[in-house]
């Protein structure tokens, strides 16, 4: 199909060496004919897929890992897995909205979500991924190398102002972002400051406070990678006398800012159905190994008998 | 006339009046569904609330002045970069260059406007906003200058070309006559063109505008997005266009959000429209001045 | 004397940098593009799948086939539309009716591309349900690009010397013949080559297909209008802006420079063949 639209935009642009322009209009007339008969023969012959089909949006953070997993499963069967980002509200929205058949999120959905999407007819089935730690980054030269979570929340609140050396430059990011709503629930408790400035993505933060070294910003621990922890340096928390590093696999249970990363889906998918299949590779060993080669960090055993008990 | 011949004309009419259509079609939508905003936010707060806060972790509010002040300075510093330059490469292209430079430099100057915004906003935050930080020493580029820069060569060439059409549509009696009373090349442009131009200019430059403000992606990328109120071009701002591009995609439709962001699309397009008038009224006078 | 001489120099010489300024600024963009471009550039890039766990194994396939598709679907969309509005104004247009028109067109030119974006969300997405497909992201973007295809079949039809419709119509002809055999033959080649200028810059829109389709990683192409589609503009967005690999930055400017060629050889293959056209007339 490619090679024969690449061809025809070719033609188009080919000059005719006719001096008449009727018999150009006769070729161009006859060549859009063909090109719709083209289109319409594209939408017969390949058996629509659409019972094969699975579509998922939503966050930022879980798009890297679900589009791993989807490579992964579509290399056993064959299937048509879609995934976009645009943060989790996003996900939900398109849930919601009859657009999505699994929306990823980075935080629970909100009880008016739930009403909503009962009040559409849905009774959405939550579903565990995997756990993230949720991580603070500054530039590297900063010397500050760990915070407490009050701190960092009188930091995003915009009461601390500034580091010894210079006014703070917060970055995070947007209210889609499951991220977004996830660190002002637990961190700040409260309204960000609006000087805050809200990047696309992580990658955008993670670009950002690399480049500004008065920056801070919050991450995923997925995307600490060791091309993107060049540059930047990632705080420990401290909690109760402890400090808990995001980057040590060991402090997955007590590090503050761990964090389940969540699918919904807008019912109970059937037996034996493509999105019941994919969900269920998710949950498996090679699911999961998936996940944790995505940076982020396998489920604890609880929460993946609590999935697997959700599907069935 | 046959039935054939009648039935042609008909769809020709109906092609013609799908503008319309089109054009009443994105109005009727736009009011509908961003006029349901206000049964829940008054006017007042909507238009002069400083604070726009729609997923707040307290009240949300709903004040666009923040976001309208983002665009207002965002266009603002574009047309203080577009204007200069573009009538100044205009007067180039139309009284001053060679040819041969001229048949070079038009086209290029066009081809400017064929680049795509994303591409431009991909150029902006890896090279033009860390030059734009250490330039002015800012920890981050990311601020209403580095997108006031690039919005600013967005819309250079929509100055350049409709000021070069102008001049180069005004009378040849005029240089000549101006020439013959003994002026230079310069005082005539100065004096005799550019006055007689202005209205075209003005067009022009009302149409810079409105593409300055409707421009998305590019901000989006460069302007830092942050809700405080602006204070200056060196703090992020959040023009209304990046603001719809961001939140669109998070809101569930019919929720107060969705509304009130048809509302802010709403503006967009009353100002749009606005701006076009002016410019339609501009482009006559000069018309009607000068035989264009 | 001497200094009003002085300042013609100083005047000339700031026009002269304007000039050569903006085209040192395309000039700039372009190289940064193309340099860091074609690192990544191969014929690999261009014919294999997305592969995400690792980018370097994958190519922009289907982000080239959807945005070439999108082209096809505005053509579908804006071209009858557009060149029927053409016809209808410059051949049959009568004083307030085609006025009325004519203001309806600019303005549908200066709507930001953001708001045609809510526009076809609200309609076509969500009140047709259509979805967010090929479909819908044509509907929108044929609508955005409806009042370039106008204004180019205008300037077409406006160079066809009226001597041409006075011949036919003194043979007898009717309207409709007249602008079948006399006129839309002779502008076909300014329409067509306008119109894919138009359309080679819905290609490069972004804002719109932000919210009315595109997506980030689909592992088939899409078959039929009602599918899902990725895109260039979008994937080089979010390649710029949230992808975690190192590559990401080289991809996403080999993405770019792709785009880039895609709009630019539309441009040059449409000025050229205009020149040629224009050579080719015979008035």
């Amino acid at each position: 199909m490619f090679y024969i639209v690449y061809v025809a935009n070719l033609y188009i642009r080919v000059t005719p060496s006719e001096v008449r322009g009727g018999a150009d209009m006769k070729m161009c007339l006859g060549l859009a004919a063909c090109l719709l008969l083209l289109v319409a023969c594209g939408t017969d012959s390949t058996a629509r897929p659409a019972s094969r089909e699975i579509v998922i949006k939503g966050s930022d953070t879980l798009l890297q890992m679900v589009a791993n997993l989807a490579e992964a499963f579509s290399e056993r069967e064959d299937h048509h897995i879609s995934v976009t980002g645009g943060g989790s509200g996003t996900g939900i929205a398109a849930l919601l909205n009859g657009e999505a058949d699994i929306a990823d999120s980075s935080r629970a959905m909100k009880a008016e979500e739930w009403e909503l999407a009962r009040s559409e007819g849905m009774e959405p089935v939550e579903v565990l991924l995997g756990r993230d730690m949720l991580s603070v980054v500054v530039h590297r030269s900063n010397p500050v190398s760990s915070l407490s979570l009050e701190e960092v929340s009188s930091i995003y609140k915009g009461e601390t102002a500034s580091w010894t050396a210079g006014p703070i430059t917060l970055y995070g990011r947007q209210s889609t972002s499951g991220t977004y709503i996830f660190f002002q629930e637990e961190v700040v408790k409260g309204e960000y400051s609006p000087k805050m400035r809200n990047m696309e993505g992580t990658q955008a933060i993670l670009d950002a406070v690399r480049q500004d070294s008065s920056g801070i910003g919050y991450v995923g621990v997925g995307y600490l990678t060791p091309n993107n922890l060049q540059g930047i340096k990632v705080l420990g928390i401290v909690h109760d006398g402890e400090t808990y590093s995001p980057l040590n696999s060991a402090h997955v249970a007590e590090y503050p800012l761990s964090r389940p990363l969540f699918q919904y889906l807008g019912r109970k998918p059937e037996q034996g159905s493509p999105l019941r299949q994919f969900v269920l590779f998710e949950l498996s060993e090679e699911g999961q190994r998936v996940v944790k080669e995505s940076g982020y960090f396998p489920l604890l055993s609880e929460e993946l008998q609590e999935s697997m008990k959700a599907l069935s | 006339m046959s039935v054939k011949e009648k039935a042609i004309e008909g769809f020709l009419f109906g092609a013609g009046i799908s503008s319309v259509v089109i054009l009443l079609g994105i109005f009727l939508l736009l009011a509908a569904t961003g006029l349901k905003a206000f049964s829940a936010i008054t006017p007042i707060e909507f238009l002069l609330g400083t604070e726009w806060n729609p997923t707040a972790y307290g009240t949300p509010r709903w004040g666009i002045a923040g976001l309208m002040m983002g665009t207002l300075m965002v266009t603002a510093g574009a047309l203080l970069v577009a204007l200069p330059a573009g009538i100044a490469a205009a007067v180039y292209l139309a009284e001053i260059a060679k040819p041969r430079a001229r048949e070079l430099l038009k086209p290029a100057v066009e081809m400017i406007a064929g680049v795509p915004s994303v591409v431009l906003g991909l150029v902006a935050i890896f090279f033009l906003s860390p030059l734009v930080a250490r330039v002015f020493g800012l920890t981050s580029g990311l601020n209403g200058i580095t997108a006031a820069l690039v919005v600013g060569l967005m819309a250079l060439p929509t100055v350049a070309s409709i000021s070069e059409d102008v001049l180069t549509a005004l009378p040849g009696d005029f240089r000549e006559a101006s020439l013959a009373l003994g002026a230079t090349r310069w005082q005539t442009i100065r004096m005799v063109l550019l006055p007689a131009a202005r209205s075209g200019i003005l067009a022009a430059a009302m149409l810079a505008m409105g593409r300055a403000v409707g421009e998305t992606m590019a901000v989006l990328m460069v302007a830092g997005n942050a809700r405080a109120f602006p204070l200056s071009l060196f703090d992020p701002v959040r023009p209304m266009t990046a603001n719809i591009a961001i939140e669109i995609k998070e809101v569930v439709q019919g929720s107060l959000h969705f509304h009130a962001l048809f509302a802010i699309g709403l503006v967009l397009f009353l100002f749009t429209l606005l701006v076009n008038a002016l410019a339609d009224a501009a482009i006559e006078r000069q018309r009607g001045r000068h035989r264009w | 004397m001497v200094g009003v001489h002085r300042a013609e120099q100083a005047a000339f010489l700031l026009c002269r940098a304007a000039a050569w300024g903006a085209l040192a600024a395309l000039a700039l963009v372009v190289m940064v593009v193309f340099l860091e471009g074609a690192q990544v550039l191969s014929v690999g890039f261009l014919t294999r799948m997305w592969s995400h766990r690792d980018i370097s194994q994958g190519g922009i396939l289907p982000a080239i086939v959807g945005t070439l598709f999108l082209g096809i679907g505005v053509t579908l969309v804006s071209i009858p539309l557009g060149v029927g509005s053409a016809i209808y104004l410059q051949e049959y247009g009568k004083g307030h009716f085609a006025r009325a028109v004519t203001l309806a067109i600019r303005n549908l030119a200066g709507v930001p591309s953001i708001v045609y974006g809510i526009f076809g969300l609200a309609f076509f997405v969500q009140l047709l349900r259509l979805g967010t497909t090929i479909a819908a992201a044509a509907l929108t973007l044929g609508c955005m690009t409806l009042p370039w295809i106008i204004a180019a079949g205008q300037e077409a039809l406006k160079t066809v010397p009226d001597s041409f419709r006075e011949a036919s119509y003194a043979l007898g002809a009717t309207r409709w013949q007249t602008v079948r055999g006399a006129v839309l033959p002779n502008a076909f080649g300014g329409m067509l080559t306008g119109s894919i200028l138009g359309i080679s810059r819905a290609m490069g829109e972004t804002a719109p297909i932000l919210m009315v389709g595109a997506t980030f990683y689909m592992d088939y192409l899409p078959a039929s209008p009602f599918d899902k589609f990725m895109a260039l503009p979008y994937h080089l967005f979010i390649l710029a802006t949230q992808h975690a690999s190192p590559l990401a930055k080289s991809y996403a400017m080999g993405t770019a420079m792709v785009l880039i060629l895609l709009v630019f050889a539309l441009n040059t293959g449409m000025f050229l063949l205009r020149a040629k056209l224009r050579r080719m007339k015979t008035w």
